[in-house]
């Protein structure tokens, strides 16, 4: 009877230690199991979340400029010249100056922006997320994120320049009121932009960045009112890059015998022309190749009638990444580092007829060597041959959304 | 008694001992800022790896909640010194001339400048882990290539106004040893994804121009310094795969939280009127 009973109780504690035991490995297991279903939902949320570092770069870029601005407000000397700031500014983003004695701006679009709430009376710096609109004053705190106050006497405004293709300046409209000795004679509200739709021709519209340029800091003391120029700066890559595409349009219009509209940044040409007519134009037309100020635009697709898929045309981008670079141009690389900065798809020459990316070379670089990689034209075939004048990125942004950041920064 | 007189007068008058107590002090708060400048120019430097670090190893899914902690820094040369400004501390930089160290030379000279940028350079190079860690964000939507700017280089307007070139900063990058160690600046800014030898190219050994030919632009390199310009020098990171859809990609992305081991940086030193010239998607300070 003892024995029994002990037994059972024996069977019994050793059903519970099993059922301890199973309940201690299930909860292990429960536990992992959460741990990686937990972490698999972040590694997802983060894989397929928006970035929201173009978010703190712009936060951070916001900062300084504001600091360097209070520094120079600070500064005791009258005048004072901070000759270069690089600037980034994420599309979407607006950063816009307000004056101490002033409640509102104008921007371009003579939209009235009105100061936030956080700057009463005063003076200061303020970052936007979208554009403000505040016509009535009532929603003048609409998509601030920050202010930077300023207790002195500031009037802020930017050197007026005219509209440049592809990059705007600042976004703000003409102001008459900036007035002191030797002041620069169009200025306009200090307004950046971190991108724009530009009107054109009435009808078209043209998606600008400001992405990262330079700005110069002017300050001048005159009747107990600082007046604070912050201006975009000319950069020279762009000025370069303005004239080689002014080029290429006058190449195009060589060649299609009529004038484009040069006010559209891009444009799409599809005259359908035989396999040989291509092969003879390309051979017309070894400028395409040799002149390397045009190139940079230029384009060219082919392929035979029936398979017009551009996506399927992968073009070439491989001279793309090494010019901007200034790098020793190294042909095993170059689809590596095309594929990196662009995220094009690689090279595969048996896929098409035709190709060539008729784009700029190093100055170092043996012209024929582009040449070299081109896939021979059917004479016998028809052809279509499309000739895209634009910028790089546009393609990659075409055709691989979200894939261009890096050729946005050339628009 | 002559002990006595001696006792007396080796004993000091209370103004003797407040004036050496006042020197004393003062030579120690002297050297509490210098020290305490050098302590905190080295912990900005540690502080910038550390965020690097930090943010390049936490990323659930190729972004990081965390921060980069490293600030531009911005050196003036002057006639007979150097000025760097970090946020609102500036310091005078240190060069060697002539074997001493010292924050004040009778003239500047190309040595002062190419030390100075060399230096930045390393420096540069140290806090972004050498071109081993990408510390931005490489998820789906994150930018192809992004940019952090470690140092820019102003020269005083009288400077300017007569600008001088200083030719052959690569020359001194390649041959110039790094103090302290035994290796040169140009051996130490290219390692060690240069001998990976996927990427012919780490450093750019030289200057970005864009310079007028004729009625056109035209982008040359050149290997010097113009007390007449502004230079940046910073540091551009690749996240090659990103937007690939492709199976092994994504499940990198998906377990590793970044893309594949090719990611690198480089280095570059840019004229400032030719900001465009390098693909920057972003410049995050």
């Amino acid at each position: 009877m003892l024995s029994k009973q002990f037994l059972s109780f024996f069977s019994h504690k050793k059903s519970q230690e099993g059922m301890s035991f199973n309940a201690l490995i299930g909860g292990i297991l429960a536990f992992i199991s959460i741990v990686a279903l937990v972490y698999l939902v972040i590694m997802l949320i983060g894989i397929f979340s928006t970035s929201n570092q173009n978010v703190d770069s712009t936060i951070n870029n916001y900062k300084e400029l504001t600091r360097i601005v209070d520094n120079m407000l600070n500064d005791k000397a009258e005048s004072l010249y901070f000759e270069r700031l690089p600037l980034y500014v994420s599309s979407g983003y607006q950063i816009i100056g307000f004056d101490r004695f002033q409640d509102y701006v104008f921007d371009q679009a003579n939209i009235k922006i009105y100061k936030p709430n956080s700057c009463k009376n005063k003076a200061c710096i303020c970052l936007y997320n979208g554009i403000p609109i505040s016509n009535d004053g009532s929603t003048r705190d609409q998509g601030v994120i920050k202010c930077t106050i300023y207790n002195k006497p500031v009037k802020f405004f930017s050197k007026g320049r005219a509209y440049e293709r592809g990059h705007p300046d600042t976004f703000g409209l003409e102001r008459n009121d900036i007035a002191f000795p030797n002041a620069p004679r169009n200025n306009e509200y200090f307004d950046i932009a971190g991108d724009i739709f530009q009107p054109l021709l009435g009808v078209l519209k043209v998606h600008t960045y400001w992405m990262i340029r330079n700005v110069e800091l002017t300050k001048t003391v005159y009747d107990n009112t600082i007046f604070m120029e912050i201006s975009a700066v000319p950069d020279a890559e762009l000025l370069r890059k303005e004239m080689t595409l002014d080029a290429a349009y006058v190449l195009l219009d060589q060649f299609l015998g009529t004038s484009l509209p040069q006010t559209v940044d891009e444009l799409t040409i599809d005259p359908i022309i035989g396999g040989s007519e291509a092969k003879k134009f390309l051979e017309d037309h070894p400028e395409l190749y040799q002149n390397k100020n045009y190139r940079e635009f230029i384009v060219a697709l082919y392929s035979v009638s029936g398979t017009n898929d551009v996506k399927n045309n992968v073009f070439k981008t491989v001279s793309y990444s090494t010019f901007h670079n200034q790098l020793p141009l190294d042909k095993n690389y170059e689809p590596i580092q095309s594929e990196i900065l662009a995220d094009y798809p690689p090279l595969k020459e048996n896929e098409y007829d035709y190709t060539a990316q008729l784009t700029d070379l190093p100055p170092n670089v043996d012209n024929n060597w582009l040449a070299s990689e081109q896939v021979e034209l059917n004479p016998n075939e028809n052809a279509t041959i499309s000739f895209y004048l634009a910028d790089i990125g546009d393609f990659a942004e075409r055709y691989r959304p979200g894939s261009s950041d890096a050729g946005a920064a050339w628009q | 008694m002559i002990k006595n007189h001696l006792l007396k007068k080796a004993q000091l008058s209370t103004l003797q001992v407040i004036v050496i107590a006042l020197a004393v002090g003062i030579i120690l708060i002297m050297a509490a800022i210098v020290w305490g400048n050098v302590i905190k120019n080295k912990s900005d430097i540690e502080v910038c790896k550390l965020s690097v670090l930090g943010k390049s190893y936490s990323k659930p899914g190729g972004k990081s909640p965390l921060q980069l902690d490293c600030p531009r820094n911005y050196i003036t040369f002057y006639e007979n010194q150097i000025l760097s400004r970090t946020g609102t501390r500036e310091i005078k930089k240190k060069v060697t001339v002539k074997g001493i160290q010292t924050d004040k030379f009778k003239e500047l000279t190309k040595d002062i400048v190419f030390q100075t940028i060399a230096d930045e350079a390393r420096n540069c190079w140290y806090k972004m882990g050498e071109g081993k860690f990408v510390p931005f964000d490489q998820n789906l939507f994150a930018p192809t290539t992004a940019c952090l700017l470690c140092s820019s280089f102003n020269f005083e307007p009288k400077l300017k106004d007569n600008p001088v070139d200083y030719e052959g900063i690569s020359l001194y990058l390649n041959e110039t040893i790094i103090p302290g160690t035994e290796q040169t600046y140009a051996e130490y800014l290219q390692s060690p994804v240069f001998q990976r030898q996927r990427v012919p190219w780490v450093f750019i050994p030289f200057v970005v121009n864009v310079v007028k030919v004729g009625d056109t632009y035209d982008v040359t390199t050149s290997d010097t310094i113009s007390t007449g310009g502004t230079y940046y020098l910073g540091y551009q990171a690749f996240n090659p795969t990103t937007v690939k859809w492709n199976f092994i990609d994504f499940f990198t992305l998906l377990f590793k939280g970044q893309v594949r081991d090719e990611i690198y940086g480089i280095l570059y030193l840019i004229n400032a009127d030719n900001m465009s010239a390098i693909n920057c998607g972003m410049l995050y300070n």
